[in-house]
């Protein structure tokens, strides 16, 4: 046999467990195996076969089983079981197993020969068959079905041969923002990354529950099993070392507390200035519902944001416009209904080709948005304090909470943070260190019928963000309502449990038949993970996470998110300092 | 087990001079009766006892005497200090008290097993109560961070600290016995007034709810005058005040609550309205219109709409006997405020001070007359 260019044509493959059937057609693409007794193949095994060539080196076929089945040979009613089981019938027990080929190497498409020995894949086989001997850089994802290893080919995902992550599955079964921070702790923690993990930021928006507040909290309910499944991936269990929380002002509370009742130590509030609010242009934001683009008021909203982008001047916490001061959200939007609605005033605002029905739609609009950004745009709050949510300025994580805010605000929040984190990537030129954008609920935010600025701003880093360095990782319930372009534009697809209306869809098309079913009754923590490389998904279970899922998990707070003294201090303790002699304690008095 | 929960009685309390002892007396008679008829396990009384840190002799008598009826009553008898009371003298006469069959917790102390109170009915029913007085800022916000920490961040220190007392203390609380908390503080959620405010816009160091366990069967709050359950993980009530303690809170039902409570089930509340109470009233008009005003033997807080001058006040005592606070009415003098600034060198005295009298809308010849004779005295 001649060397092969590839290296070592001929690792040890692992125990035989079968032949190559001939009863069923065997292809390049896929061929049935018949398990030898005492032998056994389960759902997701790898198994290796070859076939040699008269005039080549011989070919290694490498596959996954996709399906296996069992049945009696010789029996024909259904009542022969029992005969058989009493052996008073003769009949042979057959399993048979379909493979779908991963990997033939080197690349001549031919079919295994019926007969041919099946060896179960371990060890260095089994990396060659999944293709992780060709990965430069393995994100593990997980255990596979064997109990070894899974990884992902970071190359699809930090944008240089594809980028964006697209989980998809059920609310509540299919853990999907479970698995969307474990990927993020392997990236951080698995060292591909190398020396830019201490520039690479993340950011995610929390829009459900308090669960995800507790990120940098250790969970106390890791087992050692556990600790063991992260040491066999090579990442530590610890929690997220360095996540900054921010929070929306409580409403109606002047001094901004963050509305958040679970966490009580290490949360900021985020909020703009009214100063900011006027500069960088934030208004078109406040009218982001899904139809927005076609209406005509949007010329208004464009010309009231240049005109006070150009005449807005900060005074003292608020700001000053034409020698009024306006001291929050809420005098603001008086202010700008007064100048529009009023005659003489109004071409200097909008221009003189606008209706008084389109400005009245305008004022409407901005009336109702009164209540719900009142709390988020300030004009009372420090500008000093660390309030906008900047990573390249905060903790390697950023955590964003938005679940207590109403729809408007949310939609207002998330615009507006992806719109300066994409600018700030533009200007900075280089598209690493990366920045990953971990988003919820997509079908909310990029709905395939209708536009807003949000999900322009989605599809633009669908579409652009691989060279700008930004990476979408999208969860939704279901992808069919997402738009097409983001889903589409995504390298790596992960499906957890599917809902069966669901499942039918062409977006689901990269699960072959067998997984498909099998999405169907998957247990948390499993998902099924399709990568460019791979033709087939693999099926993955993730490790328990080692931070904080819920309140109830959460561990002590790190120590460097406590403001104030006293809160690393057990609580009686604080209390109990009295300076010696201050005054008699019960125990001092005999009687 | 049956609980009455009471709290802010803040006995010795004298609203702009006119001493509420007597109502006091009427008030707390009427709790006690309420008891006698009721006939709880634990009578709560959760802060503001007193109205100030030093009490008078006989607000002292009242309160001794109203907490040792309600003992007589068969009850025992739980009491915390609220921020008007004098938390430590409260604990210094814990002996005599628990003598007297009270109990009495005056201020947050080091020792977490002081905060624990365990009883049991004369039915057998065994319930722990966690007792946690008023637990100042100054504790979990200290002096020198007070400039480092922003308002916000001191809000949730505080938080953060009564929260893990909380926790420390409610460890203990498994479905065996009833688990009862009282605490003196102001919950997010809480309403003020009437009920129109929310109590954290004005109240600095609002605690979330959601420091209280899901396993408590009831927390019994102070602070806060008005009746109202603020929603959270368990059942979180403030009883109100038994009376009107200032004006601002007419539209609160004086009231005590009753809680009817097993180990097993969730506790039920109930109030009983507290009727001897004198009301308080705030009526607004004209010197006219307040002639017609029947005061109904309430104390009235009068809103006069007319410029002020002199002798307006003494009218409208003349008018209502029992008006404490007599004011002008806020739109008069909202109405005032855009006068321009005239220019002031070259002008007779005589003339300035009309202008400073119009200014603050004084409408009073007679004051512009008894100016200029004084100043022809003084002037030759």
């Amino acid at each position: 046999m001649s060397p092969s260019p590839l290296g070592d044509p001929s690792p040890v493959p692992g125990p035989p467990v079968g032949r190559v059937l001939g009863t069923a057609d065997a292809t390049p693409l896929s061929f049935w195996v018949a398990v030898e007794p005492g032998a056994y193949l389960q759902l997701d095994d790898v198994v290796v076969t070859r076939r040699e060539l008269p005039d080549r080196e011989p070919v290694t076929i490498s596959g996954v089983v996709t399906a296996v089945r069992a049945r009696h040979e010789g029996a024909l009613f259904e009542s022969d079981v029992f005969a058989i089981a009493d052996g008073t019938l003769p009949a042979q027990v057959q399993e048979a197993a379909e493979i779908t080929t991963t990997r033939v190497e080197p690349e001549f498409y031919v079919p295994p020969t019926p007969g041919a020995v099946v060896h179960r894949a371990a060890g260095e086989v089994r990396s060659r068959a999944l293709y992780f001997d060709r990965m430069e850089q393995p994100v593990p994802l997980g255990a596979g079905r064997d109990g070894a290893p899974v990884y992902l080919n970071f190359e699809f995902l930090n944008g240089q041969r594809g980028a964006h992550v697209s989980i998809s599955g059920i609310s509540g079964v299919a853990t999907k923002t479970s698995f969307a921070t474990f990927l993020l702790y392997s990236v951080f923690r698995s060292g591909v990354l190398g020396a830019e993990a201490v520039n690479t930021k993340a950011l995610i928006f929390n829009v459900k529950g308090e669960d995800l507040l507790f990120l940098d909290h250790p969970n106390t309910r890791l087992t050692e099993s556990t600790v063991d499944a992260y040491a066999a991936l090579g990442l530590p269990a610890a929690p997220f070392p360095d996540v900054a929380v921010y929070a929306p002002p409580r409403q109606g509370d002047p001094t901004g507390t963050p509305d958040v009742s679970s966490r009580l130590s290490g949360v900021d509030s985020f909020y703009w200035t009214l100063e900011e609010f006027c500069a960088d242009r934030l208004l078109p934001y406040v009218f982001a519902d899904a139809d927005d683009e076609r209406q005509q008021y949007t010329m208004v909203v464009h010309g009231v944001t240049a005109h006070l982008a150009r005449h807005a001047v900060p005074a003292d916490g608020g700001v000053s416009i034409e020698g009024t001061r306006l001291g929050s959200y809420a005098d603001l939007v008086d202010f700008l209904v007064a100048q529009v609605n009023d005659e003489e005033s109004r071409p200097y605002w909008v221009g003189s080709a606008v209706g008084l029905g389109t400005v009245n739609a305008f004022a409407r609009r901005l009336i109702a948005s009164k209540k719900d950004l009142g709390r988020l745009i300030r004009g009372d709050l420090p500008a000093g304090r660390p309030h906008s949510v900047n990573t390249a300025e905060s903790a390697q994580m950023t955590v964003v909470d938005l679940h207590n805010l109403p729809d408007r605000a949310q939609r207002f929040v998330v615009g507006v943070t992806l719109k300066s984190e994409f600018e700030r990537k533009e200007k900075a030129g280089t598209a690493k260190p990366l920045l990953f954008v971990v988003l919820d609920e997509l079908n909310k935010y990029a709905p395939r019928e209708g536009s807003s600025p949000i999900k322009e701003i989605l599809l633009d880093i669908a579409e652009r963000g691989r060279s700008l360095g930004v990476v979408l990782i999208g969860a939704q319930q279901t992808a069919s309502e997402v738009e097409r372009r983001i889903v589409a534009n995504s390298a790596i697809r992960v499906v957890g449990r599917l809902d069966p209306a669901e499942a039918g869809r062409p977006e689901y098309g990269f699960l072959p038949p067998a997984q498909r079913a099998r999405a169907l009754i998957a247990k948390p923590g499993t998902m099924f993970v399709n990568q460019p490389e791979l033709p087939v998904p693999l099926v993955v279970e993730f490790p328990f996470p080692a931070w904080a899922t819920r309140p109830a998990e959460a561990g002590p707070a790190p120590h460097a998110t406590l403001r104030s003294l006293t809160q690393s201090v057990d609580a009686f303790a604080v209390v109990g300092a009295r300076p010696a002699g201050a005054s008699l304690s019960d125990d001092d008095i005999p009687f | 087990m049956r609980i009455l929960h009471t709290s802010d009685w803040h006995v010795g309390k004298v609203l702009k001079g006119q001493s509420r002892m007597d109502e006091h007396v009427a008030v707390l008679g009427q709790v006690v009766d309420i008891a006698r008829s009721e006939r709880p396990d634990l009578v709560l009384v959760a802060g503001d006892l007193f109205d100030t840190a030093a009490p008078t002799p006989d607000a002292t008598r009242v309160v001794t005497r109203a907490l040792s009826a309600l003992h007589g009553t068969g009850a025992d008898v739980v009491a915390i200090a609220g921020n008007h009371d004098n938390g430590a003298a409260l604990d210094a006469l814990r002996g005599w008290a628990e003598a007297a069959g009270i109990t009495l917790r005056g201020s947050v102390r080091d020792r977490a097993a002081d905060h624990l109170i365990s009883g049991r009915t004369t039915a057998g029913e065994e319930w722990r109560l966690v007792a946690l007085p008023f637990l100042s800022q100054r504790y979990a916000v200290r002096a020198t961070e007070m400039f480092a920490l922003s308002a916000a961040e001191a809000t949730q220190t505080y938080a953060d600290h009564v929260g893990r007392l909380v926790a420390a203390l409610t460890e203990s609380f498994d479905g065996n016995a009833i688990n009862l908390i009282t605490a003196h503080l102001t919950v997010v959620g809480g309403v003020l007034g009437g009920g129109e405010r929310d109590a954290h816009t004005i109240q600095s160091y609002a605690v979330p709810a959601t420091v209280f366990p899901t396993g408590a069967h009831y927390v019994a709050l102070g602070h806060l005058h008005r009746r109202q359950h603020v929603l959270g993980p368990c059942p979180v009530h403030y009883s109100g005040s038994p009376l009107a303690i200032d004006f601002g809170e007419e539209e609160n039902t004086p009231s005590v609550t009753i809680v009817e409570a097993t180990a097993t089930t969730a506790a039920k509340t109930r109030d009983v309205p507290i009727t001897s109470a004198t009301p308080l009233r705030t009526v607004r008009g004209t010197l006219d219109e307040l002639s017609t005003v029947d005061a109904g033997g309430a104390w009235l807080r009068v809103y006069v709409n007319e410029k002020p001058r002199a002798g307006l006040r003494e009218a409208v005592q003349e008018l209502l006997p029992r008006a404490l606070e007599v004011r002008v009415d806020p739109g008069m003098l909202a109405a005032q405020a855009e006068a321009p600034r005239a220019q002031r060198s070259g002008r007779a005295p005589r003339d300035l001070f009309g202008d400073y009298l119009d200014s603050k809308g004084h409408a009073d010849p007679d004051v512009v007359a008894l100016f200029d004779r004084l100043y022809g005295e003084v002037s030759g």
